[in-house]
């Protein structure tokens, strides 16, 4: 009986893990690749490549030379980004949606609508 | 003299009753860790006065036992005292128990316990806190070695252990006494003997906690039981409450004695309300003197019926011991100017007011909860107590 | 952490002990190396261009004798300033600044006056030794901030503080339209407590309190740098008619009170 207590309790362990796979795997493929809306092109502070992969890096030396330092890099920070990209909804959070992610960034500071 | 350790059966509806009713208590202090942490901390009693309450109370009361406990398993490996050969791997299962349980209470009380691996990134080594993360994380790590040391009766590796963590027990104790005893800018904290007597309270506490676990896993397993190790580990606990008294004493009059802490000794002393009560009556005698009267009276300290009162006092004396530790010296108004009054609206100047709210005492509980239910699982899971108590 | 070469002018003005064993204490933290992505930093290193000079040191001086005891003009500003938030509890409350009313002790009635209190930023702040992430840490030019990207609530640091400066965001915040969108609002879980506005001295202006106070007020406080030795702050200090609360603690605060 214990034996096949352990063994049930180890089965549901590995099913609970595996969940998102089955999830992903009954669910409908996801919509396709979201679309940014971008104003001002090639006028970042790198090339769109390197920004979709980096952008929270830059983002965090920034946040953290501007805090700790009091050296604020304005063009590599939040600031910078809202200067270019107005609307959060049609920039930040397309991609964040779409890749699941969900940065903590506006829960205190201001995007201007 | 070799003792045979055996699981215990497991199989009644008593026990299976014991692991629903524990493990829910035990689940209670995860819900309200979860309250606290999507209300904000409003809904507990700390405040801007009084930024501790009780989960850091509980949390230095769980660290003291499970010092407590570590430093009396460790009795008879490293310090040759066969008589406590018995219940040494009782004692560090509880021991590894116990420092779960106040890791549990130190984390899940911080504002933001989802940053619980920044402190393991960035290190200040000034700190206490920052110092007790590896401290605590290693002792755990090594409490578990240790167990597993005497699950596969490796004699000569848990002798090593065993004296390695005896001196991180005393470390990690000394420790947590730090965190109070270095804020020099409140006189009920700072305290140079504050490491010191936080341990022998853990040694007391400990020898109590011990007590009771024998005396209650040995009874409701119906197991026998030699009221011999009983009446030793009493004796012991009636002289670490002595040692602690000592402490108190010197700790108060020291404090006293200087004119700019006049005003601070006579609150926790004179005119503190609840906590002069508390200290008087809740630590002193009830908590310290009293017990160790009826362990250490040879009129009374061959008999259950005192004992085990006793050991329930002294555990219980000593969480009033850490409450009075953590609480008061928040109460006290921090002084601006020595001689001058002051009042703001943030209420400077003023006492302040902590009472413990509902969801502090459900998150105490459930720490609690989380020993007893770890305990009544491993030892059907692991052959932990001993199969029959003489030696 | 702790680099005292910059720190020491606030010293040699008050010509009190250096405490350079407290240099002991300076290390890097390696571990923060490890958080932050190479690429960003190459892609950083060419264009960066400081707004700030590192060798400053802030210091405020307050004359307590032209501090109305009913003027609330300093805390009203700091508190738009820097969105403060206002909770309902006042034992909740945070506070940044505020007005502490004193009068002597023991005499019947004495006279009773105001100073505004913040934080001091010390020289040797408790609240950053004790802090375990060194979210609280002292910035080059003196002041002590608070990282609330890093802290993780704790609460050490509130009851080390001697002054009582900082607080606990026990509450949620919600973003309002009349916040000031150049300071964040907070997520509570953290401690927080005055910056003496670096984001405006970042710039070149003065903390919002001081400004306040000399249009509001009657100039009680001014704000400036110790190492400027033509500044009024530093001859006020270097005057030695200022004096710092609780001095004998030895913290070294940077808010010096003339008329206490
Ligand atoms: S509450 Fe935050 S700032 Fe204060 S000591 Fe803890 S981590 Fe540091």
């Amino acid at each position: 009986m214990p034996v096949k207590a352990g063994a049930l309790s180890i089965a549901l362990l590995v099913m609970a893990f595996l969940a998102p796979l089955f999830y992903n795997a009954v669910s409908p493929a996801s919509s396709a690749e979201p679309q940014l809306v971008i104003e001002q092109k090639g006028k970042c502070v790198k090339e769109t490549e390197y920004m979709r992969r980096y952008h929270m890096n830059l983002l965090k030396t920034a946040r953290d030379s501007g805090v700790r330092e009091g050296v604020r890099l304005a063009r590599h920070g939040l600031k910078g980004c809202i200067s270019c990209h107005p609307k959060r909804g049609e920039f930040c959070d397309r991609c964040h949606e779409y890749s699941g992610v969900t940065p903590e960034c506006w829960n205190c500071h201001t995007y201007p609508v | 003299m070799t003792t045979r350790y055996t699981k215990i059966d497991g199989s009644s509806t008593g026990y299976r009753n014991f692991l629903i009713v524990s493990g829910a208590v035990a689940a209670l202090a995860p819900l309200s860790a979860l309250l606290m942490f999507t209300n904000g901390h409003y809904i507990t009693g700390m405040n801007n006065q009084v930024p501790w309450g009780m989960p850091i109370v509980m949390a230095v009361y769980l660290i003291g036992a499970s010092a407590g406990s570590l430093l009396l398993s460790a009795m008879s490996s490293v310090f040759g005292m066969k008589e406590y050969k018995p219940f040494s791997r009782m004692a560090a299962l509880l021991a590894v128990l116990l420092i779960v349980s106040a890791l549990m209470a130190i984390i899940l009380d911080w504002g933001r316990p989802d940053r619980l691996f920044i402190p393991f990134f960035h290190i200040q080594p000034r700190s206490m806190f920052s110092l007790n993360a590896f401290l605590y994380s290693s002792y755990m790590a090594l409490g578990l070695l240790y167990l597993w040391a005497m699950f596969n009766e490796r004699e000569k590796l848990e002798k090593q252990l065993g004296l390695l963590a005896v001196l991180l027990a005393v470390l990690v104790h000394s420790g947590t006494g730090a965190i109070f005893g270095f804020v020099f800018v409140r006189e009920l904290y700072n305290s140079p003997l504050l490491p010191p007597s936080f341990i022998s309270a853990a040694l007391s506490s400990g020898a109590a906690l011990m007590i009771l676990a024998l005396y209650y896993t040995f009874k409701f397993t119906g197991r026998e039981l030699d009221e011999r190790h009983i009446h030793g580990l009493a004796k012991l606990m009636g002289i670490f409450i002595a040692v602690v008294l000592y402490f108190i004493f010197i700790e108060n009059v020291t404090r006293a004695y200087a004119p700019k802490n006049y005003e601070a000794a006579s609150f926790l002393l004179l005119n503190g309300g609840k906590y002069t009560f508390y200290f008087w009556v809740g630590l002193i005698g009830l908590g310290l003197i009293v017990p160790m009267i009826l362990v250490l009276n040879p009129a009374t300290n061959r008999s259950l019926k005192y004992i085990i009162p006793a050991a329930w006092m002294q555990l219980l004396g000593v969480l009033v011991e850490r409450y009075i530790i953590v609480i008061p010296a928040q109460i006290m108004p921090l002084e601006f100017f020595h001689d001058k009054e002051i009042t703001s609206d943030f209420l400077d100047g003023a006492y302040a007011n902590y009472s413990v709210s509902p969801v502090e005492w459900a998150y105490s509980l459930g720490l609690v909860g989380v020993v007893v239910f770890g305990f009544a699982v491993a030892i059907k899971l692991w052959p932990i107590l001993p199969s029959q108590a003489n030696s | 952490m702790l680099e005292l070469p910059h720190l020491s002018r606030i010293t040699d003005i008050m010509t009190v002990d250096r405490r350079d064993f407290l240099k002991i204490g300076a290390y890097t933290a390696a571990g923060s190396m490890l958080a932050t992505g190479l690429p960003a930093i190459n892609a950083i290193a060419s264009k960066t261009a400081p707004t700030r000079k590192p060798e400053e040191s802030w210091a405020m001086v307050i004359d307590v004798d032209k501090c109305d005891i009913d003027c609330t003009a300093c805390v009203d500003a700091c508190h738009k300033e820097n969105n403060v938030p206002d909770f309902p509890e006042p034992k909740h409350d945070v506070h940044w600044i505020r007005k502490i009313t004193f009068k002597q002790k023991h005499v019947e009635n004495g006279e009773e006056r105001s100073l505004p209190a913040m934080c001091f930023h010390c020289e040797y702040p408790p609240c950053a030794h004790v802090c375990p992430v060194e979210a609280t840490f002292v910035r080059k030019d003196g002041l002590v901030l608070v990282d609330k990207h890093r802290c993780i609530g704790c609460r050490y640091c509130m009851i080390a503080c001697p002054y009582k400066a900082r607080s606990f965001v026990s509450r949620h915040v919600d973003h309002k339209p009349t916040d000031n969108p150049d300071v964040p609002i907070r997520m509570h879980g953290v401690v927080e407590k005055c910056t003496f506005c670096a984001h405006l001295i970042d710039q070149g202006k003065e903390p919002a309190c001081v400004t306040s106070c000399a249009k509001k007020g009657k100039g009680a406080m001014l704000f400036g740098d110790l190492r400027d030795e033509k500044s009024e702050v530093f001859e006020l200090v270097r005057s030695g008619k200022a004096n710092r609360i609780r001095s004998d603690l030895g913290l070294n605060p940077r808010v010096f009170y003339l008329g206490v």
